[in-house]
């Protein structure tokens, strides 16, 4: 009976240990009711530690499971028979999915289901580890790790589950310390001796827990990691920014504070079949605030699929190219908005009809039932091609719509003086609107500016945003880079505009029908700068350090048709805005100690690996327990004439496991002398006198067999215990 | 094999010896195997530690006559195996057996007398018979030749050639008592000679049945090949400069057939074989004249050859 509550002293301490597992999973997944699972581990435990049989415990346990399933997954009663059905259709996809390895496509509740049966075989694990093997060391480091690593690259705070652990964790040990020397001593129950082996090792576990958390700690050594990774809370929602960071992840909708680091997230956002390579426009702004940019106004209209007359981004006297591309949107990816690219004439989708802001240029389905949304369009357009000749001709502002020119030439009256005269100075030697603002793209090309995702600083309230990267940081992403030549080129009274959208994103392959397949991430989100050229409509330009002008600006007028150098390098640009990509995403990386992302699946992943591998390994160690138990009841049951042979064959292999080799030159009889002092028997000299017979007589081996099984299964037994 | 149960009446035979013998129970054992495989022993010792009062309680034991002869450089091999004297009475010759002529034979300090007279015992030993003036005469069952050598003095020796050697199943050596033991000894010598008081335990015929059942001992082939590895073994091994021959086999089989039967099986197991091994095949290996200037000796080889071919313990399923 006292052992019973030593027993149950060390399940209920297992089931703390376990719980540990369960405290992070609300921060770090999107489990909610991570009661439900602690209630599990619970009742499993207080099952085996009151010895159930498994038909009385694996019935309640399932129908613990399913009734939980069904209350957070399904509607109506738990006693209809729909659920099941529909449970059971569920499972049959999920297993499908299984055996095509597409993991990530599991339904909620085939992974709650998953998730109970781990829960189960954890529990059952660790019932093994601690009464069977009274050890638990393992999965004490395992369990210190999975914190460890959560608190390090999770919001999850394991200050408090550290100290819990450290103090049941070692409690754990010395307990089960004790039980293994009492064991293997072979001395009786007597609760006065637990006492004194209890007694101070909790006095010196709480006072040494008690020292470590009242003693000065020195700060971290290495630079938080957190700020890379805490991004997961707000995924894909940059526009969500919290109070005190200024960042940008991916894309965003809000720009009214810029700077703060560049969180790169790799999160897919749509995947392109192009004709060719080009950006992805989403939106523009136009009104810049001396933080960030805000639209000034909105104007909407309503068109079916033919959008080009709305838009009205180039003048008709520019040469086009019509393209045709077709974009899928990740399910995941967080906007309604219409990705297109320059020149865009009409969408063709499942949406009826769509919304077009005058003033941004975003565009958005809509439907005529509410909760839909696109998941690919195909696009047809008129990609431009400017021609170099023709931008050098303009001069002025002569002949642009008034109110165009006096919307995209707006500067807060805060800019400082310095950017006005900077702005001059770049394009003093320049006569018309292409040079200059080539002059400008290329003054940030010189040495003093970096690209910089990571310290990157944020305006203080007496800041202007252009000002501070123009002339003290000089560090800077795509956002500083662009925001910055506008503000330049409208100093010098050149309409420019602020757009965002996305960069052409990682090529994957080529479809047989030559359509070129690009994979586009958050990371690709990008702004540049769009330059009204009157009589020519919006080009685009490219300041930011690292990225390629978009390609079809670089085309260079020539009367001969036969245009080589364009044609090379048109050809050589998207090699280059490849390699560029490649530089600046290292480049990206550099400053940072932790080149990968985790995100809380892949922790989560490979603590469940690490966890498998444990398994496994255990398994393979404890091999001759399991192994020869399960031979045991095959032999046992076994009436084969061979049976006593090989039976007798396998009980010296698990012998010699358990490192009582024989000798080559040691009879049997000698060996089983051995091996009977050892043990403290003479079962082995019984069992060797009956293998004898068979063995060098020719006895009937299957009558003997039936005789000695009893000897051959305690020693068996002996051999794993 | 200690504490193995033996068969009641062979164990019998070793206590009726041991009640003369002290403490020699082993030695008694393997001489009762030799006995019952028809074959010889050849013992090496010192004198005065008891050889001929154990022949002489064995040959008691089973009620066999009991012959010794000391063998001297003198010896002729008529004083052997017996001499044909003309008697004038009759016009003829008679012949006198020999002390050759009985079913137990002490042939004391072998070695002692030339090789024309160790050759007439060796005769008798291998043939069961002996020829004297053309004359065959078959010696009577059974047939028991135990040997002794003196292995310190080897002025005036004749040693026994190889070939000869192998005649002998068994080469045995005494040993001197242990303290207890030999306390023992003085005790009993104080009560006067208990040889005179022994009774056969089984008789003549007796033993000549127990020979005959001694071949039904089942040799399994797994044990056959044991031996035979062992055999091999001695042929190839580096320190043995001449290996044991076929006889050498079927010796080691036989003395273990009968080594088993004294231990109540009908079957031989590997430590028959490896028990009888050191007593069997030293005596029929010659060493390199390397492996004896390094002082590794016969038994050692034999140990060491023991140890290292593998025990059959698994039947090739």
């Amino acid at each position: 009976m006292k052992q019973q509550i030593v027993n149950f002293c060390l399940y209920l301490l297992s089931f703390i240990l376990l719980w540990e597992w369960l405290r992070p999973l609300e921060y770090s997944t999107d489990s909610i009711y991570t009661v439900i699972f602690v209630i599990f581990i619970g009742i499993s435990l207080f099952f085996t530690f009151m010895q159930l049989k498994w038909y009385i415990s694996y019935p309640v346990k399932l129908c613990y499971i399913f009734f939980f399933i069904h209350q957070l997954f399904y509607n109506g009663s738990v006693f209809e028979i729909g659920w099941i059905l529909e449970f059971i259709h569920d499972l049959r996809y999920n297993l499908n999915l299984i055996t095509e390895r597409y993991f990530g496509g599991m339904t909620p509740p085939f992974r709650t289901f998953l998730f109970f049966v781990l829960l189960w075989l954890l529990v059952y694990l660790l019932n093994y580890w601690i009464i069977q093997r009274k050890r638990i060391l393992l999965f004490l480091i395992l369990t210190i790790t999975y914190v460890a690593v959560l608190d390090t690259f999770s919001p999850y705070d394991a200050t408090y589950a550290i100290i819990r652990l450290a103090v049941v964790g070692f409690f754990l040990l010395g307990l089960l310390y004790f039980e293994r020397m009492i064991f293997s001593e072979k001395i009786p129950f007597r609760s006065i001796l637990y006492w004194k082996w209890i007694v101070p090792l909790l006095a010196m576990i709480v006072v040494s827990a008690a020292i470590g958390w009242l003693a000065p700690k020195a700060a971290p050594q290495w630079p938080d990691p957190l700020p890379y990774f805490s991004k997961y809370k707000q995924d894909g929602e940059g526009e969500h920014l919290s109070n005190s960071v200024v960042k940008k992840i991916g894309y965003g909708t809000n720009d009214e504070q810029l700077g703060g680091p560049f969180i790169p997230n790799d999160a897919p956002a749509f995947r392109a079949y192009v004709e060719r390579q080009h950006y992805w426009r989403v939106e523009t702004k136009d009104v810049y605030t001396g933080k960030g940019w805000i639209t000034s106004d909105r104007q909407f209209s309503i068109a079916n699929g033919f959008i080009g007359p709305y838009l009205n981004l180039t003048s008709s006297q520019v040469q086009t190219e019509q393209l045709v591309s077709t974009v899928e949107i990740e399910r995941e990816y967080p906007y309604q908005h219409i990705i297109y690219p320059l020149g865009l004439q009409e969408i063709s989708s499942d949406a009826d009809q769509y919304r077009i802001d005058h003033v941004t240029e975003n565009i958005f389905p809509m439907f005529n039932e509410s909760g839909e949304r696109l998941s690919s369009y195909s696009l047809k357009y008129s990609y431009p091609l400017f021609e170099i000749e023709k931008l050098q001709a303009v001069h002025s502002n002569e002949g642009a719509p008034k109110e165009l020119v006096e919307r995209y030439t707006q500067l807060p009256a805060s800019l400082p003086e310095r950017v006005k005269n900077l702005a001059v100075e770049i394009t003093k030697d320049k006569n018309n609107f292409y040079d200059k603002a080539k002059a400008v793209e290329q003054y940030f090309l010189k040495e003093p500016f970096v690209y910089e995702t990571n310290d990157v600083a944020v305006p203080e309230l007496d800041e202007d945003y252009v000002d501070q990267f123009l002339f003290e940081t000089k560090k800077g992403y795509c956002d500083n880079f662009s925001t910055s030549m506008v503000v330049l080129l409208r100093s010098v009274g050149i309409p420019a505009r602020w757009v965002k959208g996305y960069t052409p994103g990682q090529f994957v392959e080529t479809t047989s029908e030559g359509l070129e397949v690009y994979e586009v991430t958050s990371n690709n989100a990008h702004s540049w700068v769009e330059v009204y050229f009157s009589g020519i409509g919006w080009v685009p330009f490219e300041p930011t350090i690292g990225f390629s002008n978009p390609q079809e600006f670089a085309h260079q007028s020539n009367e001969n048709q036969q245009d080589s150098s364009a044609a090379e390098q048109e050809q050589s640009q998207p090699l280059e805005e490849e390699s560029q990509e490649q530089i600046d995403t290292d480049d990206a990386k550099q400053p940072k100690k932790f080149p990968f992302s985790l995100s809380p699946v892949v922790i989560v992943s490979i603590g469940f690996i690490l966890f498998i591998a444990a398994c496994v390994l255990i398994l393979f160690k404890t091999r001759n327990k399991w192994m020869t138990s399960w031979m045991t009841s095959f032999y046992k049951w076994n009436h084969d004439e061979k049976d006593f042979l090989k039976a007798y064959r396998l009980l010296l292999k698990s012998l010699e496991r358990c490192g009582y080799k024989r000798e080559n030159g040691q009879t049997l009889r000698e060996y089983a002398k051995q091996i009977d002092q050892m043990f403290g028997t003479n079962s082995m000299s019984q069992l060797t006198y009956i293998y004898e017979r068979v063995l060098y007589r020719g006895d009937d081996p299957s009558k003997e067999w039936e005789q000695s099984k009893e000897l051959w299964e305690d020693l068996i037994k002996k051999t794993t215990s | 094999m200690q504490g193995e149960t033996m068969h009641p009446k062979l164990e019998k035979i070793v206590e009726n010896v041991e009640k003369v013998i002290v403490g020699k129970s082993e030695l008694v054992i393997l001489s009762l195997s030799a006995l019952l495989a028809g074959g010889h022993v050849l013992l090496e010792d010192v004198p005065g530690v008891g050889k001929t009062m154990m022949v002489k309680a064995l040959a008691k034991s089973v009620g066999a006559d009991f012959k010794r002869i000391q063998f001297t450089p003198d010896l002729l091999p008529s004083d052997v195996t017996g001499v044909s004297i003309y008697n004038p009475k009759t016009i003829e010759f008679e012949y006198r057996p020999g002390p050759i002529m009985a079913n137990i034979i002490l042939a004391d300090e072998i070695n002692r007398s030339s090789p024309k007279t160790q050759s007439a015992l060796l005769e008798g030993m291998e043939e069961g018979s002996v020829t004297i003036d053309g004359v065959t005469m078959p010696l009577e069952k059974p047939f028991f030749v135990m040997a002794t050598q003196n292995p310190v003095e080897y002025e005036g020796t004749y040693p026994l050639p190889e070939a000869q050697l192998d005649r002998f199943l068994l080469k045995l050596k005494m040993g001197y008592p242990s303290v207890t033991e030999e306390v023992e000894v003085l005790t009993r010598a104080e009560k006067g000679q208990p040889l005179d008081e022994l009774t056969s335990v089984i008789t003549k015929d007796e033993l000549t049945a127990l020979q005959e059942e001694i071949k039904q001992v089942y040799v399994d082939d797994t044990i056959k090949h044991y031996i035979v590895d062992i055999v091999n073994k001695t042929r190839n091994h580096d320190s043995v400069y001449l290996g044991v021959s076929p006889r050498g086999s079927v010796a080691l089989m036989k003395a273990s057939q009968a080594y088993a039967f004294i231990h109540a099986r009908d079957y031989v197991i590997p430590d028959d074989v490896q028990y009888l091994s050191v007593h069997v095949l030293p005596h029929r290996i010659i060493l390199t004249s390397e492996a004896r200037y390094e002082g590794r000796t016969a038994e050692q080889i034999i140990e060491d050859i023991l140890a290292e071919i593998p025990v059959p313990v698994v039947r090739s399923l």
